[in-house]
């Protein structure tokens, strides 16, 4: 009867302990997802940097803005990659930082017209710094998470 | 009494899978994801993107930085780094040093630039990602390929990127550049002392905003205080840019002048860092 019951136990709390650490970690595959990017830059464009971003879905819209620098009249290629992502996220880029007078919308993956495209490309025409935002949308599941992979390229004439 | 056990058994078992499907089965009930406009002021949170060392370099050769040999740091310094935090420095300054003599055809010394990044990355064990990619070998084949070696410098740059994102060091990627811009500005300078050059001087100019970004990169990893020291002797150097506008549309350039007395801290700066 005890050795039953201690059984039982020990099963139940396997179950719970698996359950937890399924809903807690999405593993994300960053170097995979880089890798598939870096293929966007040949021939034109070289390496230069990578931003992993990875986050937790919420119960509100979070906006995460990051700064990348361009330097004038080179050209530059960013390539962002989704597919890390359980829930589809909007990838804006701007001129400005937030806040900023007459910012501008330079790109909006809200525009691509294949909806179901989880890599974008932009190839931005200016230069100083360029401002990337990921708009993720609100949702009440709970332990919601993934990344986002990022790569810059560049083209020096 | 035997089929009470195997009643309570069963009955712990099914409220075990029970808890364990429950959030999937709220989650399924709420799979709806809802997004609402977006204004200002739900950014939560800004992030940074520094450039690669041999980006600078290039940029700075194009505009015409030659080569003058005795201006890098000496590879026998490599052995007085002994904390964490010049070792990472260095480690940058190292890297544009090698970029320097990549940019500039000067393979043998790059190639002993790269034994002595090796020497410091085993102090920061990060040397697999210098040996794994079988650098020096590469370099030797590639001798006089300018492009082929910018090539093996950029693979070094995405290798050392995934090896401090892999392991959770993104914070150290911000210091390895800040040496390595502190060194290439550095040369900058001191090419441009000798030689006065406008493009050269414009694209020194040009760095306001990456200073910018580095500052805000190295505060927002600065939890313990560890680098105020950095923090303030960069913000002595990007009092030099005071009046950068990043939001202009106006070139940025600075005066001759300025660039003179950015030299004279950045020099401070460089020695501070290598130690001489």
């Amino acid at each position: 009867m005890k050795k039953t019951v201690i059984f039982s136990v020990l099963v139940g709390l396997i179950i719970i302990t698996t359950s937890a650490i399924q809903n807690t970690t999405n593993d994300c595959d960053v170097r995979t997802l880089k890798n598939e990017l870096i293929r966007g830059l040949r021939p034109d464009f070289k390496y230069d940097s990578f931003k992993a971003t990875r986050f937790v879905y919420k119960n509100q819209v979070q906006v995460l803005e990051i700064a990348a620098p361009l330097f004038k009249d080179e050209k530059f290629r960013f390539l962002i990659n989704t597919a890390g992502l359980p829930k589809g996220i909007e990838v804006k880029f701007f001129d400005k930082k937030k806040g900023s007078k007459n910012r501008k919308q330079l790109f909006s993956s809200a525009d691509a017209k294949e909806k179901s495209k989880t890599v974008y490309v932009f190839d931005p025409q200016v230069s100083k710094k360029i401002y990337l935002n990921y708009i993720i949308p609100r949702t009440t599941k709970q332990n919601l998470s993934g990344c986002v992979v990022c790569v810059i390229g560049y083209n020096l004439n | 009494m035997q089929k009470a056990t195997i009643k309570f058994t069963a009955l712990i078992i099914f409220a075990s899978f029970l808890y364990a499907c429950g959030g999937n089965q709220e989650e399924a009930l709420e799979e709806e994801v809802t997004t609402e406009e977006v204004t200002d002021d739900n950014t939560d949170q800004m992030d940074y993107v520094l450039p690669s060392p041999l980006q600078i370099a290039e940029l700075f050769k194009s505009a015409g930085l030659t080569y003058v040999g005795d201006l890098t740091n000496s590879k026998d310094n490599a052995d007085n780094y002994n904390t964490k935090y010049d070792q990472k420095l260095n480690f940058g300054v190292y890297s544009a040093d090698m970029a320097y003599c990549i940019m500039n055809s000067q393979t043998q010394e790059s190639i002993n630039y790269l034994s002595t990044l090796k020497k410091v990355s085993e102090k920061l064990w990060m040397t697999d990602i210098l040996n794994s990619m079988g650098l020096s070998k590469r370099l030797e084949a590639n001798i006089g390929n300018e492009d082929s070696l910018t090539y093996i410098m950029a693979d070094l740059q995405m290798q050392m990127d995934d090896y401090l994102d892999e392991n959770g060091m993104g914070y150290t990627g911000s210091i390895i550049f800040a040496g390595a811009w502190i060194e290439t500005m550095y040369l900058g300078a001191k090419v441009n002392e000798a030689n006065e050059n406008p493009k050269l001087i414009s694209r020194i100019s040009e760095q306001a905003f990456i200073l910018e970004s580095l500052i805000a990169s190295i505060k927002q990893n600065d939890d313990d205080n560890e680098f105020e020291d950095l923090i303030a002797d960069l913000e002595n150097i990007n009092k030099h840019f005071d009046g950068f506008d990043n939001d202009s549309d106006e070139d940025y350039v600075l005066s001759a002048e300025a660039v003179k007395s950015l030299s004279v801290d950045i020099t401070a700066l460089r020695t501070k860092i290598i130690g001489e």
